[in-house]
């Protein structure tokens, strides 16, 4: 079996530039113009035998037949059509191989294309799209595409050859028939214009359906615990129920017409015996033609319509695979993230001295981050404090470029970070998202997404650090246990702290956490921060947290409201200064410490002292 | 192989699955029939079309007598119409048919799924569920409408050609016959082993799915630790195993073709040698010839189509196998047949002497006895593992317990319908769900019984409409997929929002996630939770001690046993572990 080589995953796929390069279906096709041509080729050279020679044959054995000659004759004719037809068995099989193997790696390719697409493209497209809808391209409609391109551009080709090589085999017949056959073409086109216009809409209709019905499906099974612990089984199911019908209703308006496509054209092919009987009567009678010629004149027909009969097909095919691509193309055509970081930088040491300088980021107007300056030293922690909505995830999601700034500048060494290559810049980083997203693989090979063929130091190191030693012994099959779909089989806290040890090996000389503990508890918590402290040393840190217990460990604690800095310094200071900071680590002292009633809690006042009403 | 990756597509034609699938068809039945007989009637129309080529040989073409020509041509002119309306309204009943025991699977299936037990999603990744209801189902659409019936057409046309060949002139169809009966074995043979090419690609598809799936959802990850590239070669091992089956599936499909040929040459070569021979004898005539030709020529038709449909109904029966597996899938925790509310809820809750394992001898609770008093606010706290959680998804039933009795108002759980059983206990889930549609209608869950005005005094208790009422589109605005235009405070405010909307008189709160929220809105979240547990009986599981500091009583689980049980300051008084736990809380705030 042929294997083709592994696509280039260095360079990222964008759809811009050339025509070809902004329609990857095109782009391939002209690469595999080789295997089509030779497709071409083969099919060309099979219809002429088929269609010249062998009906030709057929023709003379005729008239050997009405000469009355001696049956050994007969039986040379008889072993030549055997030897045509050996011949053309062997154009017809390249015919079909060329023209569909190339199909099937062209798939193959954009496969790999679109699944390295989706890794370069950033957050922001991700959470406009929906999981289903990728996929369903992804796998769906690239089967549609190969389709498109392999069966079924054979099909068209030879269709096409066939009706020309036909045409010619009648014309040295006789004109006059050639061209009465040709004039029932036009029908043809007519009979496939009318099904082009009206099925159309209809099949997207459908298609539309279908993604609707499984987006419904897909949710309703993601949240069934809330659905259950609400006993709403029943208007999940009716919900579902209405679009199940409207999926049925938009079928069966498509199949009103779908259903007329097949008997159509075997009706039409069938209909090419009685234009030659109809036309070709006649003619024998006066003279024009021989009744051998008649014979082969249905023969010639007869094959013309074993292609007709596949319009029908074709056309519904095509119209998926041309939908197919359209969606592609438009998934290709999303811009991924730029990588177009300077070349020098590849072998960058870095040290971990980040500055923001005057940074903004303003998203659909509205303003996230409002000119942030903020510098920090090698080494050092800091800790973010502030409520939802001020900015926090969005800072510290600029350094490794998860998001990018609409104004100012976030340095690394003094270097801008969109100057960096992205991988360049992101290896730089050990960074904890707020979700702790795990692979359905074993422990350890999530593990090493952080350093592939750790040592079993460094993993000592990372279980110990993030404190997930403690649960190891719980695990079936240790370190190689299989964590099921997003770590499933983990609890949240074990699913952080999971996360953490990736990073902990990842062994970055820059160390973000996104409040990424909170699923873990209190106890534990203090033993990874303690933990933590050492593995800090030498790193320069960013803190994300809501409890002042984590947050007066930092060196610097930064007050965020609004996108901007109200408040920052270390804890003393900023509890000495009585301002935002201090409210805030005053009321988690009174609520933790001193037990006060919740309901006195006053909750007109915000951390940072503004009010709320 | 992961853990959705161990799709199997073991394929047999199952008589079982058969006669199940028989059930869904048999309510068509009558217009089943209608469709077997227009395809014997169909049959017998295909073959006429050559029986007048051979009429119009032998009594117009050769004879040079044109009268009753005309009559010939308008024959064949309405055999034509005929076939097509035959194949028209055949085609569209299968799709009708299709398409109504599809709906009907369909929602027969997500029905199923819906009312499984909670062990079965741990089970079975969503994917997979969707799948089945999506590609499967369509799958058997498929085979409805353009399987079955064009299967015994496809024969029926096949058989009336060789009959018809028989009854012209059987010595040259005998003949032929010697030809055909090799081919079909080799065809068969090539059938054989494209099903099993594509039974591989199939599984091959499954695994590239499974791992796409987790490349999109996990791209950030991806990304953060430059990943590309070691993802996508792992991905690229999935894109390459399935190119390969795909390869073999191919070079079966491209192998008919010469197989074809040569037959289709071998028995043109045999009708003009031999039948060539048989009419300079006077045997037989130019036109039976010609018919003959014909015939061969359009045998292979049905032939080559029999083998393409056969590979589909391979397909179906698979996706009609794993359907059924899900159908035939028991639901865990049925009620029991003499199950029925109860009247009214005082809200007395008894554990008693409760025992429970996820997997056998593995217990995550021991012998646990509680007694919850109408109205009283319970804590429940403990280190992770101590079944907390446990103990809330068994009192809603998610599971059932080993040994021991769970009580609401003296009378045990097990004998109340599960529905009603949650409907009447609202939970507060860990991960607050929340799925795309309008505010209004994730706090209702889409209970149309529960108004507006409800909606809205739910949302004012809780302390959630002041966030509402900031969006421009206030309760009609829409939750995007998984809440992503929310934060976790906020969907935490709608989902006790849809406690209060609900009113029941016990609440569960799973209360782990508080800490990923900011303070104020923690507080709000604090209160609205105060406003929801009073006056009902309520259960809260929280890490932080503060959040459970105002409940009449805490429940203290070690290692799945119950070991402290009593106010704050009778614990603290005790000294035990509920005392270590405060400390650490205490001492960690106040170093």
């Amino acid at each position: 079996m042929p294997t083709v080589a592994s696509p280039d995953y260095e360079q990222s796929v964008t759809a811009t530039g050339n025509f070809l390069e902004r329609n990857p279906l095109a782009k391939y096709l002209w690469q595999y113009k080789h295997y089509y041509l030779v497709s071409l080729i083969a099919t060309l050279i099979a219809a002429v035998i088929s269609l010249l020679v062998t009906t030709y044959l057929v023709e003379r054995a005729i008239s050997y037949i009405s000469e009355g000659r001696s049956i050994s004759a007969l039986g040379q004719l008889a072993s030549l059509v055997i030897v045509a037809g050996l011949i053309q068995s062997v154009f017809g099989w390249s015919g079909r191989w060329f023209g569909s193997t190339a199909s099937r790696e062209i798939e193959y390719y954009l496969r790999a294309d679109l699944t390295k697409h989706f890794l370069n493209l950033d957050q922001s497209f991700f959470l406009k799209t929906r999981t289903g809808d990728l996929m369903s391209r992804a796998m769906n409609d690239l089967q549609a595409i190969r389709d498109m391109i392999g069966p079924i551009a054979s099909a068209m080709g030879r269709l096409i050859i066939v009706l020309i090589v036909g045409f010619l085999v009648l014309l040295t017949m006789n004109v006059r028939l050639a061209f009465f056959s040709l004039a029932y073409l036009p029908l043809i086109g007519l009979v496939i214009a009318f099904f082009e216009v009206r099925v159309e809409h209809r099949f997207n209709a459908v298609q539309e359906q279908l993604s609707i019905l499984t987006d419904a499906a897909q949710e309703s099974m993601s949240g069934v615990r809330a659905v259950k612990a609400y006993a709403r089984e029943e208007s999940e199911i009716s919900a579902f129920a209405s679009q199940n019908e409207e999926m049925r209703k938009r079928a069966m308006s498509l199949a009103a017409y779908q259903a007329a496509l097949w008997p159509v054209f075997v009706v039409l092919g069938m209909g090419t015996t009685l234009i030659a009987l109809f036309f070709g009567t006649p003619a024998v009678i006066n003279g024009e033609l021989t009744s051998a010629q008649l014979v082969r004149f249905i023969l010639v027909l007869g094959i013309i319509s074993w292609d007709l009969m596949m319009i029908g097909w074709v056309i519904s095919i095509m119209q998926l695979g041309l939908v197919a691509n359209k969606r592609i193309t438009e998934l290709f055509r999303q811009p991924p993230s730029i990588e177009n970081g300077d070349t020098s930088l590849e072998n960058h040491n870095p040290t971990g001295n980040i500055k923001f300088r005057d940074v903004s980021v303003v998203f659909d107007e509205a303003v996230v981050l409002d000119k942030i300056n903020l510098e920090i030293p090698l080494g050092q922690t800091v800790a973010i404090a502030g409520k939802t909505g001020s900015g926090k995830t969005t800072l510290v999601n600029l350094l490794p470029r998860m998001t990018d700034v609409t104004g100012g500048v976030v340095e690394i060494d003094g270097i801008d970070v969109r100057k960096y290559k992205l991988n360049v810049l992101r290896e730089m980083i050990g960074f904890v998202p707020q979700e702790a997203y795990l692979f359905s693989d074993s422990l350890i090979n999530n593990l090493e997404y952080g350093q592939s063929d750790p040592t079993p130091e460094n993993i000592s190191t990372a279980l110990n650090v993030s404190r997930l030693s403690k649960d190891l012994e719980q695990l079936d099959n240790k370190l190689e246990t299989l964590i099921g779909e997003r770590g499933a089989s983990l609890s949240g806290g074990q699913k952080q702290r999971a996360a953490l040890a990736r990073t902990v090996l990842k062994n970055a000389p820059i160390l973000v956490l996104d409040d990424s503990l909170s699923h873990v508890d209190t106890n534990t918590e203090e033993e990874i921060l303690a933990e933590l402290k050492t593995y800090m040393n030498g790193r320069t840190t960013l803190l994300i947290a809501h409890r002042t217990s984590t947050l007066r460990t930092a060196d610097v604690i930064v007050m965020l409201r609004n996108g901007t800095i109200v408040e920052l310094g270390p804890h003393n200071e900023l509890v000495k200064a009585n301002g935002p900071y201090a409210q805030l680590y005053k009321e988690q002292l009174a609520v933790e410490a001193l037990g006060v009633d919740l309901d006195q809690l006053k909750l007109d006042t915000t951390i940072d002292g503004s009010e709320t009403r | 192989m992961s853990f959705y990756e161990d799709e199997q597509l073991t394929v047999s034609f199952d008589r079982a699955i058969v006669t199940r699938f028989w059930g869904y068809m048999k309510p068509y039945k009558l217009w089943l029939f209608l469709s077997v007989l227009s395809t014997v009637a169909l049959a017998i129309l295909e073959v006429l079309p050559w029986l007048l080529v051979q009429r119009a040989i032998d009594s117009h073409v050769m004879t040079d007598d044109l009268t009753g020509f005309n009559t010939l041509v308008i024959q064949f002119l309405l055999i034509l119409a005929g076939i097509f309306v035959l194949r028209y309204s055949q085609t569209w009943v299968m799709m009708w048919i299709g398409q109504k025991i599809i709906l009907r699977m369909r929602l027969e299936l997500f029905r199923h799924i819906e009312y499984m037990s909670a062990s079965f999603f741990d089970k079975n990744p969503v994917g997979r569920l969707v799948t089945r209801l999506t590609g499967d189902i369509q799958q058997i659409e498929m085979v409805v409408s353009q399987g079955v019936v064009q299967i015994l057409s496809n024969l029926l046309v096949a058989s009336a050609m060789v009959a018809a060949m028989y009854i012209i002139y059987w010595q040259l169809a005998a003949v032929l016959t010697l030809f055909l009966i090799p081919l079909i074995l080799i065809i068969r043979r090539f059938a054989q082993a494209q099903r099993e090419a594509f039974r591989d690609q199939r599984i091959w598809m499954a695994r590239i799915g499974a791992y796409l799936n987790e490349i999109i959802t996990g791209v950030s990850v991806i990304q953060l630790f430059n990943r590309q590239k070691k993802n996508l070669q792992l991905f690229d091992e999935r894109n390459q195993g399935a190119l390969d089956s795909n390869m073999r599936v191919l070079f079966w499909f491209a192998a008919f073709e010469p197989v074809v040929i040569i037959f289709t040459a071998i028995t043109t070569a045999s009708i003009i040698w031999y039948g060539g021979g048989e009419i300079i004898r006077g045997a037989i005539t130019l036109g039976i010839l010609v018919q003959f030709l014909g015939y061969m020529n359009r045998f292979f038709w049905p032939v080559r189509d029999l083998t393409e449909r056969y590979t589909m109904i391979q397909g179906a029966l698979a996706s009609a196998e794993k359907i059924f597996a899900i159908l035939d899938t028991p639901q865990e925790i049925v009620d029991a047949k003499t199950a029925k509310p109860l009247e009214t809820i005082n809200g007395k809750i008894q554990f008693k002497n409760v025992w429970f394992a996820y997997n056998h001898d593995n217990w995550v609770l021991r012998d646990v006895s509680f007694t919850i008093n109408p109205g009283e606010k319970i804590a429940i706290v403990g280190a992770t593992g101590a079944g907390k959680s446990t103990t809330m998804a068994l009192f809603s039933r998610f599971y059932d317990i080993e040994r021991g009795e769970i009580l609401i108002d003296d009378v045990p759980i097990k004998s109340m319908p599960q529905t009603w059983l949650r409907r009447n206990t609202g939970i507060m889930l860990q991960d607050p769900w929340v799925f795309t549609d309008t505010i209004t209608e994730n706090i209702r869950m889409r209970d149309s019984m529960i108004s507006l005005d409800i909606v809205n005094a739910a949302a004012k208790a809780v302390g959630a409409d002041t966030f509402i009422n900031t969006l421009p589109a206030g309760y009609n605005t829409q939750v995007s997929e998984r809440g992503a235009n929310f934060s976790t405070g906020q969907k935490q405010l709608i989902s006790l929002a849809r406690v209060a909307a609900f009113n029941p008189q016990i609440v569960l709160v799973m209360d782990e996630a508080t800490a990923s929220i900011d303070p104020e809105t923690e507080a709000i979240i604090q209160a609205g939770l105060a406003t929801v547990m009073e006056g009902r009986t309520s259960i809260i599981i929280a890490h932080r001690l503060n959040t459970i500091r105002h409940v009449d009583r805490i429940l203290v689980f070690h290692q799945g046993e119950l070991v402290e049980n009593g106010s704050h300051e009778d614990l603290i008084a005790q000294g035990g572990i509920y005392t270590q736990l405060y400390e650490m809380q205490y001492g960690l705030t106040s170093q």
